[in-house]
């Protein structure tokens, strides 16, 4: 469904990412990870079309969308989130849904679409309320529900579960294997290992820009250049 | 009373307030039909054009959240237009209509394309101020159509259409509400519909609604070629209004004017433009103050207005009320 | 021909010098706090009346340029203080509240100057010769005027302590402020400096055209031109920009069309805008 061949980018003299190929089936549910600055944010980026690599070739579906702006591709079914919880503050949680819905709201399943994601995420409670006066576990959920109802195929989650409590953490953990179970292929960037390593089937790790592992969670963690990477900090944890 | 007694009635309170001012702005509209005074129509036919100028203007900047500058310009294109394919084209008033506005829609899309590739407004706000000024220069400078910088005599007036008469000043008033009646119509039918959630999306964030799918420059585009089409649309009444037509009517500063109305009325509501004319037209012309100190004073209200109710006269009332509503509504 | 050449190049490059005073005062500001400031133009138009009545009662040229200087500086400063600090959260709104300073401005000018425009008893008059040249004098005055005042200007900013904090501002807002840099100080005195030359290209403006209330709004134009030409924030590009728009108005008017003068300069906005968007020096491209 989405391959990344050779991806390369360049910024003022800085290298940020090198030769980064990749690739991921339908249906699947694959972790993103690395240590801060390896370049994960701006992999996204250039997938989703927010940014264009300085050399390689973005394939979805079988075709280059390497210079494709994110609306075409959202349109196409690919959609993410942003790092932080970004929504619009000054509209309440349904307009929020209904902007999300946009794409769909010609179909006829369009408010079902919205009405679902709105519930799956427990946000029934606060469809009138300005997103703006959530608190912000809420807020990050409305993202995510908001890129839900947009009727994705693609999902790339950015960091979704940052700032949440454990329950949260929980509930957003249903919420992915939910939306997995719908068929949504779905990647995520994430700092928290034990809530991805156990979430995942399969892991790719990103270290100053280049690709050094991709596999399951399991061999991942035991790979010797992951912990190194990592300083084995994050592996504490465990 | 019981808490929900109290604010349901509150609530109710509050939305016959709504409709009262209205109400209140379709009796004003009334006023010359019932006094029968040659200046009232005249002044009202002035003040209803300014209003449907800043309605429509509200589309783009209220609604899009895109701030444009070369809206007096287009008033004037609309008005300069229409006169030449009158006169020239020997179309009648009705008739021209038609071309003047797919006009306008190419001069404002071929201005807004490139101009609005930009995410920010100060480069699209610089850009359609210097294309207003040079579409003010050219109008000033190509004296065999346009009649140069001392304007144009205009003796022309519409052909009755369903049976009114358009050649005395009762008739072309009617015609200016018309005007002002397509646009509010217009903007307010965008404001519930999916076009607009989508622009009051891209006002918002603009990469959040990309990301959600929302074709952004298109969407600007659109808006920025109804808006400008709107305010043509009100310089081809003006035309024949006045009898007169000249570059001056087409002056960044007037465009300015129509800011200060957006921002003192309140951007991004419906009635906060036509409340917004009526304070900055109708009550200085009311009270004969002259015209330097007029406007001196109406750019006082603009500062004062900024610093201290952004929102304009009728979003903060707006605001409150709403912040009422959810306050009764959480009991 | 020859001849003709020099005499419209040493116009351009007087007008330029002008345009380029004016240009220096909206860069800084737009550069350093994202204000686009539209009331500039209207120091332009105060300093030039204020150096009109200088002269008409008797203090003299220079006496009148250094006070429309001061006068603009203080009033810079002012508005700095009372107005446009409160806008730096929203650089909108810093744009509208100058669109309301200018119709304040403007107004009550021609209110109590009369919009009549008026003339102005310049220093000098008569041509200077060098060879077969005649330049006006008075021209050549307000060129080398111009020139010192921008040279002065260039060189406040790179041997005085307060130039070096501007600069380290137009770098970094908050790198500024973590060195110590006092950021409100220093945005008052940009201010308060940009007003100032503003003013003294409007006493310069006076010595050759005439004057009215309604002055302010081509310079300020011009100086957007230039803002945008040269590179938001960069001093070094207003300087050549000016001279480069004063070239081609000059060029442009002497032999295309004269009547389309200001037309030239917008054109050049506008493909700036479009085509480089940094502008010739490519400077920070501005708080959006």
């Amino acid at each position: 469904m989405l391959k990344l061949d050779n991806i390369s980018m360049r910024f003022d003299g800085l290298v940020v990412l090198s030769n980064v190929s990749l690739h991921i089936a339908a249906g699947e549910l694959v972790g993103l990870i690395g240590p801060n600055g390896a370049g994960k944010t701006t992999l996204f980026n250039i997938i989703s079309g927010f940014q264009r690599p300085s050399a390689g070739q973005v394939l979805y579906r079988g075709e280059p969308v390497t210079a494709a702006p994110p609306h075409r591709l959202a349109a196409r079914g690919m959609v993410r989130t942003f790092q932080g919880a970004r929504v619009f503050p000054k509209l309440t949680v349904r307009e929020n849904l209904r902007v999300a819905n946009h794409l769909r709201s010609r179909q006829r399943d369009a408010a079902d679409l919205a009405a679902d994601a709105m519930t799956l995420l427990g946000l029934d409670r606060f469809a009138d309320e300005l997103a703006a006066s959530l608190p912000a576990g809420l807020v990050r959920t409305l993202g995510i529900a908001m890129a839900i109802a947009t009727g994705a195929t693609l999902l790339l989650l950015d960091e979704p579960a940052a700032g949440l409590s454990a329950d949260e953490v929980e509930q957003l953990r249903t919420v992915i294997e939910r939306t997995h179970a719908k068929g949504v292929t779905i990647c995520i960037i994430e700092h928290n290992l034990k809530f991805l390593m156990g979430c995942v089937e399969r892991a790719c790790v990103l270290d100053a820009g280049v690709l050094i592992a991709d596999g399951p969670p399991e061999a991942i963690t035991r790979d010797p250049r992951v912990i190194e990477a990592y300083l084995g900090d994050t592996f504490a944890d465990r | 009373m019981t808490v929900s007694k109290f604010s349901s009635t509150l609530d109710s309170l509050l939305a016959r307030l709504h409709w009262a001012v209205w109400v209140g702005l379709g009796a004003l509209l009334l006023l010359p039909f019932v006094f029968s005074s040659r200046y009232l129509v005249y002044l009202g036919t002035l003040l209803v054009l300014q209003a449907s100028l800043a309605t429509s203007l509200n589309l783009i900047i209220g609604v899009a959240g895109q701030f444009a500058l070369s809206h007096a310009a287009f008033y004037g294109i609309g008005a300069y237009a229409s006169a030449l394919l009158i006169e020239s084209a020997g179309l009648g008033f009705w008739g021209s209509l038609l071309p003047m506005l797919a006009i306008v829609a190419v001069f404002s899309g071929a201005i807004g394309y490139p101009a609005l590739r930009y995410t920010g407004g100060i480069h699209f706000a610089l850009i359609t101020f210097a294309c207003g000024e040079l579409l003010r220069l050219l109008a000033a400078n190509w004296d065999d159509m346009t009649g140069g910088p001392q304007g144009k005599r205009l003796p022309y007036s519409p052909a009755p259409l369903l049976g009114i008469d358009f050649s005395d000043a009762k008739g072309l008033y009617l015609l200016a509400i018309a005007v002002l009646v397509i646009s509010v119509g217009v903007v307010a039918a965008i404001r519930h519909s999916r076009f607009g959630r989508a622009l009051v999306a891209i006002r918002e964030d603009e990469i959040l609604a990309a990301s959600l799918g929302i074709a952004v420059t298109r969407h600007k585009l659109a808006a920025y070629v109804l808006t400008s089409m709107l305010a043509a649309l009100a310089g081809s009444v003006y035309a024949p209004f006045a009898g007169f037509i000249s570059p001056d009517l087409m002056s960044a500063g007037e465009s300015v004017a129509l800011v200060g109305v957006l921002i003192v009325g309140g951007i991004g509501t419906l009635s906060g433009p036509l409340i917004g004319t009526l304070i900055f037209f109708a009550i200085p012309e009311l009270l004969r103050i002259a015209k330097f100190y007029r406007l001196v004073i109406l750019g006082g209200v603009l500062v004062a207005s900024v610093l201290f109710m952004p929102e304009g006269i009728v979003g903060f009332f707006s605001k409150q009320w709403q912040a009422l509503r959810r306050r009764a509504k959480g009991g | 021909m020859l001849l003709d050449i020099v005499q419209t190049a040493f116009d351009g490059l007087m007008v330029g010098g002008l345009y380029a005073s004016v240009a220096l005062g909206i860069t800084l500001v737009f550069g350093l706090m994202g204000i686009l400031n539209f009331a500039h133009g209207q120091m332009v138009m105060l300093g030039a009346y204020i150096a009109f009545y200088a002269v008409a009662s008797g203090l003299g040229f220079w006496v009148g340029t250094a006070l429309a200087m001061l006068a603009m500086g203080l009033f810079g400063a002012l508005l700095e203080r009372a107005i446009f600090r409160r806008t730096l959260v929203d650089p909108m709104a810093g744009l509208t509240v100058s669109l309301g300073l200018i119709m304040i401005i403007e107004n009550l000018a021609a209110a109590w100057f009369t919009p009549d425009p008026r003339f102005m008893e310049p220093p000098l008059s008569g041509d200077f010769r060098l060879g077969p040249l005649a330049l006006s004098s008075q021209r050549l005055l307000v060129l080398l005027l111009a020139a010192a005042l921008i040279t002065a200007f260039y060189l406040f900013l790179k041997r005085t302590r307060l130039g070096k904090a501007i600069r380290a501002m137009a770098q970094s807002r908050q790198g500024a402020s973590l060195v110590g840099v006092k950021v409100t100080r220093v945005s008052a005195a940009i201010f308060m400096i940009g007003s100032a030359l503003a003013g003294a290209a409007g006493a310069l403006y006076a010595s050759l055209f005439a004057i009215s209330p309604f002055m302010g709004n081509t310079p300020l134009m011009k100086g957007f031109i230039l803002a945008a030409f040269g590179g938001l924030g960069s001093v070094p590009g207003a300087i050549v920009a000016g001279a480069l728009l004063g070239l081609a108005e000059s060029f442009g008017s002497r032999y295309l069309s004269a009547a389309f003068r200001d037309g030239y300069g917008f054109i050049l906005l506008i493909l700036t805008l479009l085509l480089m968007p940094n502008g010739l020096f490519g400077a920070r491209k501005g708080r959006i």
